[in-house]
């Protein structure tokens, strides 16, 4: 290792100076300085890059919790990536709360049971000019299916066998087996429309040189500092009045909302419950709250004690006073759950009982099944704010009911593996129906074939299973719904999980910003129609 | 020394190998799967045979020690793989990142001797007086205080109540401030503290009775001789800093959103992106070697009766 001098001890002999060390020494601290000058000026005067001439008009700068990862819609599948991926493409359908709308495809009709046929909009471009058409359509559908691709949202089309161009203007998709959620799926940003001419172009470096359709075109991306965006002028919905986007990666909540206060940014995303009331108060900001398509459950273990018993099941879901827990924990920005499906989702049953709040009813539950005080069930919740804070309100709900609840605070990943080999009693988790088809979720949380992952809580039930079955399998829509509000009531019946709430999403703008939406996710911003007045 | 560098750089190699195979081991003993991981809250729905797909698209089926193996191979010939979130070569990523993390640890170290050794100088000069005690008590509290908290603080004055300097990012020489003096000033206490008690050790010893004997003026003798040979130790502490501040600047590039190696390394690890850790990992080490030796050089140049032939 390292040769290291032995300190001098006091009364050592002492050396005279020798001047060319001395010389030596300032010249050597000289350099060192010139040298760090010429790095910083290197560095800091470089920070800009691929920046052109500012288009003319408004730049909305937007935080995001971290940097996105790729802008290939197929090679990504986290929230800030889609949020800047759907600014540059657009999917066939989109879901808003009025239903599935047309975006690319204009109509469309089952051929078979199997086979959606789509008309598509036509005079529509890519960024780079080539024409959108079938042929895109059929190309970027096999390029995502395709093993090759690796795509990381592939369960969002696992099901499509294939694409097929009838006509300029005409596609086809089929699925190996009839799934009515289909068009559903259509509208998850994975299955964004890409330019073959741009995938050939640039091949794997497609993911830092996304072309799509969409309202803005990818200008620049300095890694973990911005990606920029301009105004498609070539808008097939006319031209955005904003001429510029700015998606920064901030990781530090204070640090974003610092940068909203001081008109760093314009935008930011999920700001902490306790600041949510701060922002409002501020006159130059506005705080949207809007329904999500995401819900917070608890789960429980169902192979073992205690809550392999329905009444002990049950009887947690009596004791948790979930109204106090959203307007003390969670400072109202959350809506009370009665069922497994936020209301945004299709197929969500409005007319779910949900579970009362009420102690004696619990008790009598308990009783009735024979547990007797004492039990300490294991909480598994990863690390949050939200978490910690509605792991100590469903421990304090429990204790009148003699259960010492023991919470373990884990990491995302590691929650996955305790929940996938069952090391807990009880599990928190949120989950966003990310489809907006109740078929994305309650398949993947309640049907037997996916346990024990997804469906952590084990649960098994033949006539849940059909019913799942079913409501993939035909074409109906109306039936559909009648199917999946079916399944749910059985599914509270059975509690498998206790659903607590549906979170809001929630985001804060710079006032004179107006015309922004964010349909059921932060990932769905939209800024087509965004006007800005400073 | 020649042969001294040759022998301290062929170092090298087993710090590296030993440093990779110890944050690959931790990484899977890590409870956690990588490609769950990777698909995040808005992959839940993912069934078992589309992660089992995906992990062999990943190369990750393949047994741990191939997988190690695979890498070194690769490692050995420049190729460090590439990150398993963004699919970009990790060499190019760690290399982008670096010259952020250099420039915010040398700026913060220039900051931390500026006011540590002048502070250090003063206290021992008028050791007991009462700008000594305002200096170490200065000190005490920039040791004390967390650099997070520290960092939102000056960001909350500079940046929200006087709209000097931008909160956060990068670009101009104003965004280098903040990130900087948050982190240089808890070195800068450590170095003062350090200054002050070397020094007042050498201005106890004969050489400097002898100097002042001959009548040279005190401000001679203190800065000339005695700071001379104080510097030795303060070498060592800088050197020890220079390793520490590539540690706080993770926290410091969090607060501040500067694109730096830190922020990538705390990224790389909770998304279980192997590549990208090894290879930040790698680079750290690397960097951490090379300080130390050129540590050890100085002593040389400080102090003449070290060699290293």
């Amino acid at each position: 290792m390292a040769v290291r001098p032995i300190m001098q001890g006091q009364g050592a002999v002492s050396v005279p100076l020798e001047v060319r060390t001395q010389r030596r020494m300032v010249h050597m601290i000289r350099r060192m300085l010139a040298g760090l000058v010429v790095l910083l000026v290197l560095v800091t005067g470089s920070g800009r890059s691929g920046l052109g001439a500012p288009a003319p008009g408004e730049t909305i700068t937007v935080a995001m919790q971290s940097d996105a990862t790729a802008l290939d819609p197929h090679r990504t599948n986290d929230g800030p990536s889609f949020l800047v991926i759907n600014q540059i493409f657009e999917t066939l359908l989109v879901r808003t709360a009025r239903g599935l709308e047309p975006r690319l495809a204009t109509s469309w009709r089952p051929v078979g049971d199997r086979t959606w046929e789509f008309k598509l909009r036509r005079g529509v471009k890519f960024h780079d000019g080539t024409p959108f058409n079938a042929e895109a359509v059929r190309f970027s559908i096999d390029r995502f299916i395709n093993p090759q691709s690796r795509a990381r949202a592939y369960f969002v089309l696992s099901m499509v066998e294939g694409a097929k161009a009838i006509a300029d203007d005409t596609v086809q998709i089929t699925t190996r087996f009839p799934f009515a959620a289909l068009l559903n799926h259509l509208t998850h940003p994975s299955t964004s429309v890409i330019s073959p001419t741009a995938v050939g172009r640039f091949g794997a470096d497609f993911v830092r040189n996304p072309v799509g359709t969409g309202p803005f075109k990818f200008d620049s991306w300095v890694a973990r500092d911005r990606i920029t965006m301009v105004r498609n002028d070539d808008y097939w919905g006319g031209p955005p009045q904003i001429a510029r986007v700015i998606m920064r990666p901030i990781p530090e909540s204070s640090t974003q909302i610092v940068e909203l206060e001081s008109g760093g940014v314009d935008l930011i995303f999920n700001m902490p419950a306790d600041s949510v009331a701060r922002l409002e108060r501020n006159p130059r900001l506005v705080v949207y709250k809007e329904p999500s398509f995401s819900a917070n459950y608890i789960g429980f273990h169902m192979e073992r004690a205690p809550f392999n018993d329905v009444r002990v099941r049950r009887a947690v879901g009596h004791a948790v006073r979930v109204a106090g827990l959203i307007t003390f924990f969670l400072k109202d920005l959350a809506t009370q759950a009665n069922g497994p499906l936020s209301p945004v989702v299709f197929g969500a049953n409005p007319d779910l009982p949900g579970y009362e709040y009420d102690l004696d009813r619990a008790r009598a539950l308990l009783a009735e099944a024979g547990v007797r005080p004492g039990l300490r069930p294991r909480l598994v919740i990863f690390e949050s704010a939200e978490w910690r804070r509605v792991a100590q309100a469903i421990q304090a709900s429990l204790q009148p009911l003699g259960f010492q609840v023991e919470v373990e605070v884990v990491e995302f990943g590691t929650w996955l593996s305790r929940l996938d080999r069952g090391e807990f009693e009880m599990y928190g988790m949120r989950w966003g129906t990310v489809t907006l088809d109740a078929d994305y979720t309650l398949y993947s949380l309640f049907h037997s074939s996916q346990a024990p992952n997804p469906n952590y809580s084990r649960y098994k039930s033949p006539e849940v299973d059909r019913l799942l079955d079913e409501g993939r399998a035909i074409a109906d829509q109306g039936r559909r719904e009648q199917i999946y509000r079916r399944a749910q009531t059985l599914i509270v019946r059975d509690a498998p999980m206790i659903f607590l709430y549906y979170p809001l999403s929630t985001y804060a703008v710079r006032s004179g910003i107006q015309h922004t939406t964010a349909p059921f996710s932060w990932i769905n911003l939209e800024l087509r129609k965004a006007t800005v007045q400073r | 020394m020649g042969r001294y560098l040759f022998q301290r750089l062929s170092l090298l190699v087993p710090v590296m190998l030993g440093v990779t195979l110890v944050a690959f081991i931790t990484l899977h003993l890590a409870p956690g799967d990588p490609v769950r991981v990777l698909l995040g809250e808005l992959g839940q729905g993912a069934s078992q045979e589309e992660i089992a797909r995906l992990r062999s698209t990943l190369g990750l089926d393949a047994p741990l020690p191939v997988q190690y193996g695979r890498f070194v191979w690769r490692a050995a010939q420049g190729d460090l793989g590439r990150s398993l979130r963004t699919g970009a070569p990790v060499l190019d990523e760690v290399l982008a990142r670096a010259p952020f993390t250099l420039v915010v640890t040398v700026a913060s170290l220039g900051i931390a001797l500026a006011i540590g050794i002048p502070a250090g100088v003063l206290s021992a000069a008028y050791r007991g007086s009462a700008v000594d005690h305002a200096a170490m008590l200065l000190a005490l509290m920039g040791v004390s205080l967390p650099v997070f908290w520290l960092g939102l603080l000056l960001m909350l004055v500079f940046a929200l109540a006087l709209g000097w300097l931008p909160a956060s990012g990068f670009g101009t020489w104003k965004h280098l401030v903040l990130p900087a003096v948050t982190l240089g000033l808890a070195s800068s206490a450590l170095i003062a503290r350090m200054t002050r008690s070397s020094l007042l050790e050498v201005l106890g010893q004969d050489y400097i009775r002898t100097a002042r004997a001959k009548g040279l003026s005190g401000r001679i003798v203190l800065l000339r001789h005695a700071l001379r040979s104080a510097l030795i130790p303060i070498v060592t502490v800088v050197g020890l800093q220079l390793g520490g501040l590539l540690g706080g600047a993770v926290l410091t590039e969090t607060v501040f959103a500067w694109p730096g190696l830190g922020r990538l390394a705390v990224g790389a690890i909770y998304s279980r992106d192997a590549p990208l850790v090894q290879g930040t990992i790698l680079f750290t080490a690397i960097a951490f070697v090379l300080i130390n030796l050129a540590v050890d050089l100085l002593y040389a140049m400080l102090d003449p009766r070290i060699r290293y032939d």
